[in-house]
């Protein structure tokens, strides 16, 4: 088991600095620099300020310093707000994220799966038509139509939630609902497919004969091998709900992660961009190999391969 | 005489699917006595399986039994809630399956499958349990069972695990067994090593066995009465002595003809031809008419009532009439296989 979650360690350090060097000489090979904007008076000053990036060393030198840099949680000085590290700007966006992102997530699971349930428990009856009718909705219609309706629904007609931003706790309420619709209609689906599966199999037969209650054939037999699947899907999408999306930021008017990257993107503010996208990888990785780790623990077949 | 301890009473089973209704189950009716060991046999479809199913009343949807009584002890289990049934199934009667690579849980160990088991019907503590699951797995001759009780089914090779699967069924000293093909996943030598077991425990613990399975030949050492079954019925039912060696029904012959013999190596296995009737719309006559050559008009008429051959020995099948025309072919085959 140690050698097993030791390995994984591994794997997961080199995925990341996969990502960060591709990244880093993707950044270098893109035509066109961040300064290519901005009226800079003359060659001599665009010069020294490509003397302050360290734009004027040989290609691996900056790539070394990158990487050291990297691995002290150094990210470095964002181009475009001059001054300003790029820690401290991610540190100022993340923490809307990743409230948002949290509580999202705890919803997609908890709704998710329990819908999931009744749904697969009262196949093709009401409840299941119910539930597969709204997942269908949540999976189909654009985060940016429900974010746009629920603020027209909760705010400009009801006026519960604040139209824009987050200074009060009610304005977290909209972004954790829209941005948890889609994974939450996937996962309420993908369990109860998964339940429906795991219910014909013999080992269920088994413990019907063996005269258990419905109750624990359910509970005990079927649901810990039906939520397998359910688990390997969770840690990529709590990855992808915390780090943020654009366009609901952009509609709840949240200072997030999200908006911050696609700025920079516009921006080419290449130190922002690696900071970022490095810091996306690191968290990624974490979550799946927490999500692996956690497999092996509910799935006892998987341990000696 | 031997009291019987559960009785099949013109059961009928059918599947309601969107085609309409299967009737896998036609009116079959059948008695197990105290101890004793039958065998049901019959080729793939035929209703083995659904038939021990009805009697667990484990069947799924759409299956659903529409006529008939099942008595356990004199009691209809057809009329149990489901709360009753819950303490037939286990601990009155219990019941293993094919296939043991898929018949337990993966994720739980064996202990703990079998624990669970004993806990559900027996007043033990937890320790007691694990006691009595070691003492299973010892029985049915699982070595070192302390340690083995720990592993997860992946962790048995096939063999074993129907091992287990029969600890397991047996922990809490049911007085039926029911096991549907308990070693057709298994190899030939493994094969005969369950089949020992299952008799052995049979003969130990007094317990009443079904064993169904669609080769004559894996009956034959266990089981003291056989059934062939066909297309939802019950062809012929005889002492194990009458059906191997005074089969009266063309099917069963045709079953005896493709059991392989140890003892002639050169005789080629003879496969009956044709394929099972049609259950969604069942043959007026005979079931087996279509396969049948000797079969006659009235075969396809009207279904043929049982006729009995000896004492315990019935056959349903139009030949033992009285105003049956003698048949050469037929008349020849009666002396079964002589070994
Ligand atoms: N779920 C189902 N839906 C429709 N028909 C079914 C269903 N299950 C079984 N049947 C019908 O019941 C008949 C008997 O099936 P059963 O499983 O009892 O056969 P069996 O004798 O056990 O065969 P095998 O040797 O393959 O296990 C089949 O021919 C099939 O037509
Ligand atoms: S009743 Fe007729 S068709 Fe059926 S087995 Fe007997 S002879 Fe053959
Ligand atoms: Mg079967």
């Amino acid at each position: 088991m140690a050698k097993y979650i030791i390995k994984r360690i591994l794997y997961s350090i080199l995925t990341i600095w996969c990502i960060i060097t591709i990244t880093f000489f993707l950044m270098k090979i893109i035509p066109g620099d961040p300064f290519a904007a901005e009226k800079l008076p003359n060659a001599a000053v665009k010069a020294a300020i490509s003397k302050q990036y360290g734009f004027d060393q040989p290609l691996y030198i900056q790539y070394v310093k990158y990487l050291g840099n990297f691995v002290r949680g150094d990210f470095g000085i964002s181009y475009q707000k001059a001054g300003v590290t790029v820690n401290k700007i991610i540190g100022d966006g993340f923490p809307y994220s990743l409230t948002i992102g949290i509580w999202a997530s705890c919803l997609v699971v908890i709704v998710g799966v329990s819908m999931g349930i009744v749904s697969a428990l009262r196949q093709n009856k009401i409840a299941d038509r119910l539930i597969m009718v709204m997942s269908t909705l949540g999976s189909t219609i654009p985060s940016f139509v429900l974010a746009t309706g629920f603020l027209y629904l909760f705010s400009k007609t009801l006026g519960i939630v604040p139209a824009f931003g987050v200074d009060e706790a009610a304005g977290y309420i909209g972004p954790v609902l829209v941005i948890g619709a889609f994974s939450t209609a996937f996962i309420t689906r993908l369990t109860r497919t998964s339940i429906l599966e795991v219910l014909q199999q013999d080992y269920i037969r088994t413990a019907r004969s063996k005269g258990l209650s419905e109750f624990r054939v359910i509970v005990k037999h079927a649901l810990r091998n039906a939520l397998l699947p359910v688990v390997t899907y969770v840690g990529p999408m709590i990855a992808s709900i915390v780090t943020g999306s654009f366009v609901i930021e952009k509609v709840f008017g949240i200072p997030g992660i999200g908006k911050l990257f696609t700025e920079s993107i516009i921006n080419r503010d290449y130190t922002m961009i690696m900071g970022i996208t490095t810091f996306f990888a690191v968290f990624l990785v974490i979550t799946v190999l927490v999500v692996d780790v956690a497999y092996v623990l509910i799935d006892p077949r998987i341990k000696y391969e | 005489m031997s009291r019987k301890i559960l009785e099949v009473d013109q059961l009928r089973t059918s599947f309601f699917t969107h085609l309409g209704e299967v009737q896998a189950i036609r009116g079959v009716s059948f008695c197990l006595n105290e101890g004793e060991s039958i065998g049901i046999v019959g080729e793939s479809g035929s209703g083995k399986s659904v038939t021990s199913l009805s009697i667990m009343r484990l069947l799924q949807h759409p299956g659903k039994v529409v006529g008939g009584e099942i008595r356990l002890h004199g009691e209809n289990l057809l009329q149990y809630t489901p709360q009753q049934m819950r303490k037939v199934r286990g601990e009155k009667i219990a019941m293993i399956f094919q296939d043991p690579m898929t018949s337990m849980n993966p994720v739980y160990t064996i202990g703990n499958q079998i624990e669970e088991m004993i806990l559900e019907h027996k007043n033990l503590t937890k320790q007691e349990a694990r006691e009595r699951a070691v003492e299973m797995l010892g029985m049915v001759g699982i070595p070192s069972p302390e340690q083995r009780l720990k592993n997860y089914p992946h962790e048995f090779s096939g063999g074993m695990r129907q091992r287990a699967m029969i600890a397991m069924a047996l922990s809490c000293s049911p007085q039926i067994l029911i096991a549907d093909e308990p070693t057709t996943a298994l190899d030939v030598t493994i094969q005969a090593q369950i089949l020992r077991l299952i008799k052995k425990l049979n003969e130990e613990m007094n317990m009443s066995t079904i064993l169904i399975t669609h080769d004559l030949g894996v009956v034959a050492d266990v089981c003291q009465r056989i059934l062939v079954m066909y297309g939802g019925l019950i062809m012929e039912e005889g002492t194990r002595s009458q059906i191997f060696y005074h089969p009266r029904h063309p099917y069963t012959m045709g079953l005896l003809k493709s059991i392989p013999k140890a003892s002639d190596q050169k005789q080629r296995l003879i496969p009956i031809l044709g394929t099972p009737p049609d259950l969604l719309h069942p043959p007026a006559g005979c079931p087996f008419c279509s396969r049948c050559s000797f079969a006659m008009n009235i075969c396809r008429e009207k279904q043929p009532p049982y006729f009995k051959d000896a004492d315990g020995h019935r056959v349903m099948c139009w030949l033992l009439s009285e105003e049956a025309p003698y048949v050469e072919a037929y008349e020849k085959q009666k002396g079964g296989v002589r070994a």
